[in-house]
């Protein structure tokens, strides 16, 4: 029993003492330990998947730290999400996040796995989207005052399509409903793909989508009536705006991490994605897919979400959308 | 009245089941109208059909014939082993990773064959092992825990 | 035309003839056999894993290992779907139907060649079709409203009833099934989540690797640990790899059908590459002179929805070269890989990168030859794996399966899921319940719902639309006719036994 105590003794001493430094000193760390993971909460080759690769890619450099994508699909991003809240918060793990995570599904979804406030820290808005609004080249609609005549005149036709229900171009298409006086007809689509077909196919009078998702197609096919940004995203096409209309609309992904990352860090990475974000060849990548590089601070990527929640939540609780 | 075909009987009580269930439950969600109609719509009237088409079965699997039964005894070691093996991989997947729990998938679901041997089993899984090391792992580099979670540290 | 089309090509083969670019070709198919040989690991999870990897090489061999992977995997998971019954995705269902009778009766080495050959001619046709005629036939998809998909859905689902071997009212009853378990996750019309019981992995639905795996691959390895005996396959019967001159006689039409049907299915985005398999082999059993052997080892019923199945792969690129539609998630992935390259998918690929689309064209049939080249000599192999004893065989079935599922979504959810579904493929074995019928309501029931849905409410409440529109008002007396073939010789059989019975 003695020589069990004495050798067991200083052992269990030493034991208690790493368990210590162990659940401790992630805690206190206040540089980032690689390797990073990027959490994609969706399959590869989608936009989000995209914009992570790119980070992860220069991220290594600026840090000095490997890193790599992690895709965690499911649930339309709700699993990667709720796996990412769970990550260590050491700055090791961050996750792309978009509004669809961070707006939409915490007001449709009575039970959600994660509490986008509590559960992360916003750390830096990297890219925007702006909406579209087109109509088969067939159409006799030619701009968006065109537009708003025609649904007026023929409200019983008046359906538009968005690549899916509960997604924030179906809310703007609500949106454009509400500035017409019409309650128009959302008719969703399974993704980006069938809904531009259906609409090339002249299956459906109208489509919201992002730019990035209708710029490609055949101009002989899909005319783009107006993009919804601040500022022209094509030279050609106007925005809502500069018609004199107040719609305004735009998507984007941005990275967060778990709440609890100490501030130190949640700035250092902050101040990597500035940088990134201006890199000329990221810039160009994602202007060829027809997004937009931005780069903001944690502190604007913060003020981004707020009003975000403010311009959508009301469209959407007036919608009456409910996704459980 | 005679059960005569008891499998069709069984078949029968199946649909009902799965049936009523759908159509149960499908009125939790908005039935709609036939213009609009509802997420419950589809699966209520598909739950309606499949109720009384499994009413059919049942009803046409009787007779006042008795059945000529063929007595086969019920083997249930196969499904067990085999069934177990999979859910036990999918609990084990996290805590043991992947090494440690393809071992357990192996040896149990091997279990379900007449001719176990457990030494036979335990090589397989050795070289099953091995083999997904380098070809998952190493070339195609799959995402999976390899080693258990103490020793895996974060990743 | 002529000249263009010459030069085009010329063109492509000058890109595809690069060592490099014939080393990823090469490389894509091997990798793609070997992936779709394994059970459960398909060439989803296989693209979506390497897809980060060709970020590295240039978008023309990136693309075309990528292309090769794709086709690569169809080859090998018919191989798995013959030997093992264990079907990778929803074209190969079908291929077990008879293939793996086939294999059981000691002729798989017939139909692993016919399966490749098949492949191989309906991959060369497909090829030239989408050189030949890409652009217009791009048209046709748009020509496809919610009416024409609907009814098509409808004709699919009534033939689907073809495929009962055994009690049609069952049939519709697992086809019933089917349709519901398709129900099970987010609703496209309206965003809700329908039977999902508050689990977020379920929001998607259900997996179809999982339902396929459980209801062919385990309950067939249980039932097959039922039967005492040893499983002897066919150690004694494995020659005969090579077609008789009676087969290659009876399969030519087969596969020209097949062709036919899965090279103009495979345009169609969302649903329309799915059922060319199914399609083909609903015609093959229907113009059939012994329909009755369907189910039970006939060669057409391997070699047709083969060749639909290669062709529909083949010219289910034709949406995303040419109008950067991609038709499905593999096509979906694709195009992610032409983005990260900063190329947009689209109509101007043809004119701003020709080497890329005719070098992704020219690709396809030397990666149709390569397949070919490298599959025959593998049969004999393959052929000898059913030699392993199967106390070692189901178990590797099982592992590879498990890691493949897990795979998907990384999660190991679908793990638990595949047992579940497992227990009920057991339970329809038992009960004497077909499982195919059930995979293709699975499969198509939530399109046919959309579908519905959708038309209805553009239409805002008027059924005319599905009649009044010729393609679509075409699919529903086709299904009709199918229906009256099928009711038809049921109901005469139904009153000779009557007759004969009072007689």
């Amino acid at each position: 029993m003695k020589t069990w105590n004495k050798r067991c003794f200083p052992m269990t001493i030493v034991l208690v003492f790493i368990l210590f430094l162990m659940g401790v000193l992630p805690g206190m760390a206040q540089e980032i330990k690689g390797p990073i993971r990027i959490i994609v909460p969706y399959a590869p080759g989608g936009s989000s998947d995209i914009i992570g690769r790119l980070i992860a890619d220069k991220l290594k450099d600026i840090l000095g730290q490997p890193a790599i994508v992690e895709n965690k699909p499911g649930a339309g991003g709700r699993i990667g999400a709720e796996y990412a809240k769970n990550q260590p918060p050491d700055g090791s793990s961050m996750l792309v996040m978009n509004p669809a995570l961070f707006v939409v599904s915490p007001l449709v979804y009575s039970k959600l796995g994660y509490d986008p406030d509590l559960d992360f820290t916003p750390v830096s808005q990297v890219q925007v989207y702006h909406f579209v609004l087109s109509v088969p080249a067939t159409s006799p609609i030619k701009d968006v005052k065109g537009l708003m005549d025609w649904i007026k005149k023929n409200p019983k036709q008046a359906n538009f399509g968005s690549p899916a229900a509960g997604s924030l171009p179906h809310f703007f298409g609500l949106m454009i409903g509400k500035y017409a006086g019409v309650e128009m007809v959302h008719v969703s689509y399974n993704g980006s793909g069938p809904l531009i077909t259906a609409l090339m196919g002249g299956h459906i009078p109208m489509g919201v989508d992002t730019y990035d998702a209708q710029s490609r197609y055949h101009p002989e096919k899909i005319r783009i009536l107006a993009t919804a940004g601040t500022s022209r995203k094509h030279p050609d096409i106007p925005t809502f705006k500069e018609m004199g209309y107040e719609i305004e609309g735009v998507g984007w992904n941005g990275i967060v991490v778990p709440s609890k990352t100490p501030k130190p860090i949640v700035d250092q990475l902050s101040q990597a994605l500035v940088k990134i974000m201006k890199i000329p060849d990221v810039r160009q990548k994602l202007e060829q897919m027809g997004a937009e590089a931005t780069g903001t601070t944690a502190e604007e990527f913060a003020k981004i979400i707020k009003q975000d929640r403010e311009r959508w939540g009301p469209i959407i609780k007036a919608s009456g959308f409910k996704a459980d | 009245m005679y059960i005569k075909n008891s499998k069709d009987f069984k078949a029968g009580l199946l649909f009902i089941i799965f049936g009523t269930g759908a159509a149960f439950s499908a009125r939790l969600y908005s039935i709609g109208t036939t213009a609009k109609m509802g997420p419950g719509y589809f699966p209520f009237l598909l739950g309606l059909i499949l109720t009384i088409l499994g009413i059919l079965i049942t009803l046409k699997s009787l007779s006042r014939e008795k059945e000529i039964k063929k007595k086969i005894p019920l083997r249930i070691r196969p499904m067990i082993s085999v069934l177990s093996s999979i859910v036990l991989f999918g609990l084990l997947l996290y805590p043991l990773g992947m090494v440690l729990s393809s071992f357990i998938l192996v040896v149990i679901s091997s279990m379900g064959s007449d001719e176990f041997n457990m030494k036979i089993a335990l090589l397989n899984a050795l070289f099953l092992i091995l083999g997904i090391l380098i070809i998952f792992v190493y070339f195609l580099q799959f995402q999976i825990p390899i080693l258990p979670s103490f020793l895996r540290g974060r990743i | 035309m002529g000249m263009d089309l010459l030069s085009n090509l010329a063109l492509g083969f000058q890109t595809i003839i690069s060592p490099q670019n014939l080393l990823y070709c090469f490389l894509g198919a091997l990798i793609g056999t070997l992936i779709g040989v394994l059970p459960g690991i398909g060439p989803v999870q296989t693209i979506a894993i390497l897809l980060p990897t060709t970020f590295a090489l240039p978008p023309v061999s990136g693309l075309i290992m990528l292309a090769g992977i794709y086709y690569g995997a169809q080859y090998g998971g018919s191989t798995t779907s013959i030997l093992v019954n264990v079907p990778g995705e929803a074209s190969s269902v079908v291929t077990c139907l008879d293939g793996y009778q086939m294999a059981l009766q000691g002729r798989a080495g017939a139909a692993l060649t016919v399966s490749a050959l098949g492949s191989f001619v309906a991959g060369c046709f497909a090829t030239f079709l989408i050189a030949l005629l890409a652009v217009p036939l791009s048209e046709l998809a748009f020509r496809f409203g919610p009416a024409e998909y609907f009814s098509l859905m409808v004709f699919g689902l009534v033939g689907s009833i073809v495929f009962a071997s055994g009690s049609p009212l069952k049939a519709i009853g697992m086809i019933l099934l089917g349709l519901l378990l398709g129900m099970v996750g987010t609703d496209v019309t309206s965003g809700v989540q329908r039977f999902s019981f508050g689990i977020p992995e379920l929001a998607d639905g259900l997996g179809f690797v999982p339902l396929a795996m459980g209801l062919f691959g385990i309950s067939e390895i249980v039932k097959s640990l039922e039967r005492r005996e040893k499983r002897e396959i066919i150690k004694s019967r494995l020659s005969g790899f090579w077609l008789k001159k009676k087969d290659i006689k009876e399969v030519t039409p087969a596969v020209a059908r097949g062709t036919f049907i899965g090279s103009f299915l495979g345009i169609l985005p969302g649903g329309g590459a799915i059922l060319s398999s199914f399609i083909s082999y609903m015609v093959e059993k229907k113009v059939s002179r012994n329909p009755e052997s369907f189910g039970k080892g006939n060669i057409c019923g391997v070699a047709s929805p083969e060749s639909a199945n290669n062709a529909g792969a083949q010219t289910s690129f034709i949406p995303l070269l040419t109008l950067g539609i991609p038709s499905n998630v593999i096509m979906a992935m694709m195009a992610g890989a032409m983005m990260i390259h900063g190329i947009q998918p689209g109509p101007r690929v043809i004119s701003s990168n020709p080497d890329l689309f005719w070098g992704v064209i020219a690709s396809m049939w030397v990666g149709n030859f390569m397949l070919v080249i490298l599959n025959l000599p593998l049969i004999g192999i393959w052929v000898k794996l059913l030699s392993v004893p199967y106390r070692i065989l189901y178990p590797a079935i099982l592992l590879f399966c498990c890691i493949g599922i897990y795979s998907i979504n990384n999660n190991v959810f679908d793990i638990w899921l595949t047992a579940l579904l497992g227990f009920l493929g057991y339970l329809f074995v038992k009960l004497e319940c077909e499982p195919a019928p059930l995979i293709l309501g699975f499969v198509l029931g939530p399109l046919m719902e959309e579908n519905l849905r959708r038309g209805m409410l553009i239409s805002r409440g008027d059924p005319s639309i599905f009649f009044t529109r010729p393609l679509s008002l075409a699919f529903l007396i086709m299904a009709f006719i199918l229906l009256i073939v099928i009711a038809v010789p049921a109901i005469r059989k139904k009153r000779e036994e009557a007759f004969r019975e009072e007689a």
